[in-house]
């Protein structure tokens, strides 16, 4: 079936959060879900008003952020806290397989978004609510904004880590940059109500899945967390001295991973086979080493190590990021560039992958826009159309409710749409 | 199939190795799918060497076969499993399935609607496809690490949770393609790129340069829309706070928290606008009052005032957190060699709740019976036969 979308036929309905939601409904219409997203009326959904905006002008319309978490869906207006809306939010429901939610629990039982009433009323509604801290415990009432579920997510507390921590060690943690992390909880939600429509393909119910912020941060990190059963604790210091790591290039940085002897090898090979590596003080096994024991550093093993990262930053300095990356990864050893959003760009590897797709947008203009990391063969993900201008598909949605004009106007004049 | 979970039945045939698959297929485990781990006593895991608790953790639930694929026999074996399989994962450098006979064109024959996802962090094809890769190089090469760090700092460099947010965006593709062939009966190949995960997690920075040529650089802690907007010093010995203030009325109630009400009414401090603009001396206001005091404290004495202040949480914290045992989201279970093992529930809760891990990760082989006998048929002969040929090695 050439061309088709793995989800063709999904109508998925995302109340106004904040990125997480967004990106999980993002990712399903992607693959070819209807998603309708709803935004306040009047003034749309909070990532509207967040930068960089085209031309450095603030304009809802104009929100790089907004248009690509709401590439690909349609876009209504509806303010389900008031009686006129919320009976509107029952009959979108009645024509919903998955609802996504990213709210505080106060607010998903005032929408009359728990459980028990959707479990009641919608029996074969997926539903997943996105809340800071879950829907139970002593902190799910609690206030939290991004920075905070980083930070209470396990790996904040573990940033930054080797050169950065080596030159601030005395600052405050600092944390993972753009919205990353608030992407990943929309991927993790993602993951179960695929799994929960897979169910229901083979005749189960309808589900409804917690998300708690915090729990999905701290899965991404199981891995280290669950040292602490080893007694380890991990801050920012506990990685020892990065032999390599983030050095200065001739037009920016990079960073080199001789994370083995042979990569070591391989290195000192592409830089020619120097000298210095022959000394026994530079050889790999006494220089590298991750969690180390503080007894083990003596001063000369940190001059040694300093000293060869030295050398490793006196080579690089001659060469640039792009340089860099092909001499070592040619040779077999790791390095790669830290790129910027221009270096990704022009980046022939995804250009290769036919990452970038153009989107026209009737304000905004035509930009390229990441597609997707996966190359499905049978099924491939693609933007269907560019994020909706602010209540686009009002008369598109309601008529298909069945309001006509003159119901949709009183709803607008109630302040529902 | 009304209860039990959403991929019971499903198999999946999982030759991956470090993280990015198994993390998740640990994932496809927790949500009911029986996962059998392909692994070598000649090419162990790393995570079994290195870190052993990470490795016992992240494969929780699976089963384990082991296989000697350079061995022929060996390879017949991974095929007769694909034959009964839904989903094969797998990780290896680009090419190393199909050299070894197993790749998505072989793996058809043996079954016609298998999905076949192969983890890499450049992709199978292209100028960088034979690029070695970690965490930190698709981190590096896919703009975070440039994204994140003081704004007057060197770039960060990033690891522990690299693979495992782009784990999540596999599982996306793995899914997706499991519904399509529930409606179609087709199966399909993905090319998944880690690297590519990494720029979709950060696609609104790819945008933004569309809209105005912005190359965003690292911004620290900041958001413009924000103040204060950072990580305070508390009491403790390497111990903070993150506290997040978006409005007037946060503000004034962070200012009420802190018994400071000369910090309320001073001028610079009044509206948002001057809040971010005298950013360096509220910062300072700021920490001047929590290094006086420990931040749960703070966060006991601000949450209820409605201001968002959460802990810096390190690993003890969150195993010894209230909330999170409240939650039952710290489980407990015992190892036969490690003892008592502390570990963490999964990313989400469905209605009938969290099943418990069924066991931590296990040794190379040690459901080769299981497999090999139950599931495949093979009889004892034939298995004797495959240990003298070394295929079970």
């Amino acid at each position: 079936m050439e061309g088709s979308k793995a989800l063709d036929g999904l109508r998925v309905l995302e109340l106004p959060g904040f990125v997480a939601g967004s990106f999980c409904t993002r990712l399903l219409a992607d693959l070819g879900a209807e998603v309708i997203g709803v935004e306040p009326p009047g003034k749309g959904n909070e990532t509207r008003r967040r930068g960089p905006f085209r031309n450095d002008v603030p304009d809802i319309e104009g929100s790089a952020l907004f248009l690509y978490l709401q590439a690909g869906k349609l876009g209504i207006t509806l303010d389900a806290a008031k009686a006129p809306g919320r009976k509107v939010l029952g009959e979108l429901l009645a024509q919903t397989d998955v609802l996504v939610v990213e709210d505080s629990p106060r607010n998903i039982a005032a929408l009359g978004l728990d459980l028990e009433t959707l479990r009641r009323d919608f029996p074969r509604l997926v539903t997943a609510a996105i809340t800071p801290f879950g829907l139970s415990g002593p902190y799910c009432d609690y206030k939290a904004y991004y920075l905070n579920t980083f930070e209470a997510g396990g790996e904040g507390y573990t940033l930054p880590s080797d050169r950065a921590n080596e030159l601030y060690a005395d600052r405050q943690p600092v944390r993972m940059g753009s919205f990353a992390s608030e992407y990943s909880v929309g991927a993790a939600t993602a993951v179960a109500v695929l799994a929960c429509l897979f169910r229901r393909e083979n005749g189960g119910p309808g589900d409804y899945i917690e998300v708690s912020k915090q729990e999905v941060l701290l899965n991404l990190v199981r891995g280290p967390l669950a040292m602490y059963n080893m007694g380890v604790v991990l801050n920012r210091s506990s990685r020892t001295f990065p032999l390599g790591g983030l050095l200065l290039c001739r037009d920016g940085w990079v960073l080199l991973l001789p994370l083995n002897p042979r990569l070591w090898d391989r290195l000192m090979a592409a830089m020619g086979n120097p000298d210095w590596a022959k000394e026994e003080r530079f050889q790999y096994a006494y220089l590298a080493g991750t969690f180390r024991k503080p007894g083990d550093y003596t001063a000369e093993l940190y001059r040694a190590q300093h000293q060869a990262n030295e050398y490793l930053q006196e080579w690089c300095a001659r060469y640039t990021k792009e340089e860099i990356t092909r001499i070592v990864q040619s040779a077999e050893s790791c390095a790669g560039g830290v790129y910027d959003v221009e270096d990704i760009l022009n980046s022939e590897q995804l250009q290769h992958r036919g990452f970038f797709t153009q989107v026209n947008h009737p304000v905004a203009g035509t930009v390229s826009h990441p597609v997707a990391p996966y190359l499905m063969a049978r099924t491939p993900a693609g933007i269907s159309r560019p994020a909706p201008v602010l209540g686009e598909h009002n008369e598109l949605v309601y008529q298909r409710l069945g309001y006509g004009g003159a119901e949709l106007a009183r709803l607008r004049r109630e302040g529902a749409v | 199939m009304t209860g039990g979970l959403p991929l019971e039945g499903l198999m999946v045939a999982d030759f991956g190795r470090e993280l990015l698959i198994p993390h998740t297929t640990c994932y496809l485990a927790w949500l009911g799918a029986e996962v059998i781990r392909v692994e070598s006593r000649e090419l162990p895991d790393v995570t079994r060497d290195r870190i052993k608790l990470r490795g016992l953790d992240i494969n929780s639930g699976k089963l384990n076969l082991s296989l000697n694929l350079k061995r022929p026999e060996a390879v017949e074996v991974a095929k007769k499993l694909v034959g009964i399989s839904d989903i094969v994962t797998e990780n290896y450098s680009p090419g190393t399935m199909a050299k070894l006979g197993l790749g998505y064109d072989e793996l058809k024959k043996v079954k016609k609607d298998i999905i076949m996802v192969s983890g890499s962090g450049f992709g199978q094809t292209g100028p960088e496809s034979k690029y070695r890769s970690y965490a930190g190089i698709f981190a590096s090469m896919g703009g975070l690490c440039h994204l994140t760090g003081y704004r007057d700092g060197v770039p960060t460099e990033l690891r522990s949770s690299v693979d495992t947010m782009c784990s999540n965006l596999l599982a996306v593709s793995v899914l997706s393609a499991l519904l399509h062939r529930r409606r179609t009966g087709e199966g399909q190949y993905i090319d998944f790129a880690a690297r590519d995960a990494v720029v979709s997690l950060t696609g609104d920075v790819v945008v933004g340069y569309g809209l105005n040529g912005a190359v965003p650089g690292p911004q620290g802690n900041e958001d413009d829309l924000a103040g204060p907007h950072d990580c305070y010093p508390c009491q403790g010995e390497d111990e903070w706070i993150s506290i997040a203030v978006f409005n007037d009325e946060e503000w004034q109630a962070l200012c009420k928290g802190m018994d400071a009400s000369e910090l309320a009414a001073d001028p610079r401090f009044r509206d948002l606008t001057g809040r971010v603009a005298n950013r360096e001396a509220l910062d300072e206001a700021v920490s001047a009052w929590t290094r006086k005091h420990g931040a749960y404290g703070i966060m006991a004495k601000l949450q209820p005032l409605g201001v968002a202040a959460v802990p810096v949480m390190s690993s003890a914290q969150i195993f010894e957190d209230p909330h999170l045992k409240a939650r039952g989201f710290v489980q407990e279970t015992e190892h036969p060699t490690e003892g008592k093992v502390l570990y963490l529930g999964p990313p989400w809760r469905l209605a009938d709740g969290t099943p418990p891990i069924k066991w931590l990760g296990r040794d190379i082989g040690t459901s080769n019976e299981y497999v090999l006998k139950d599931l495949l048929g093979l009889n004892a002969a034939e298995i004797a036969r495959l240990e003298e040929t070394g295929a079970l090695a």
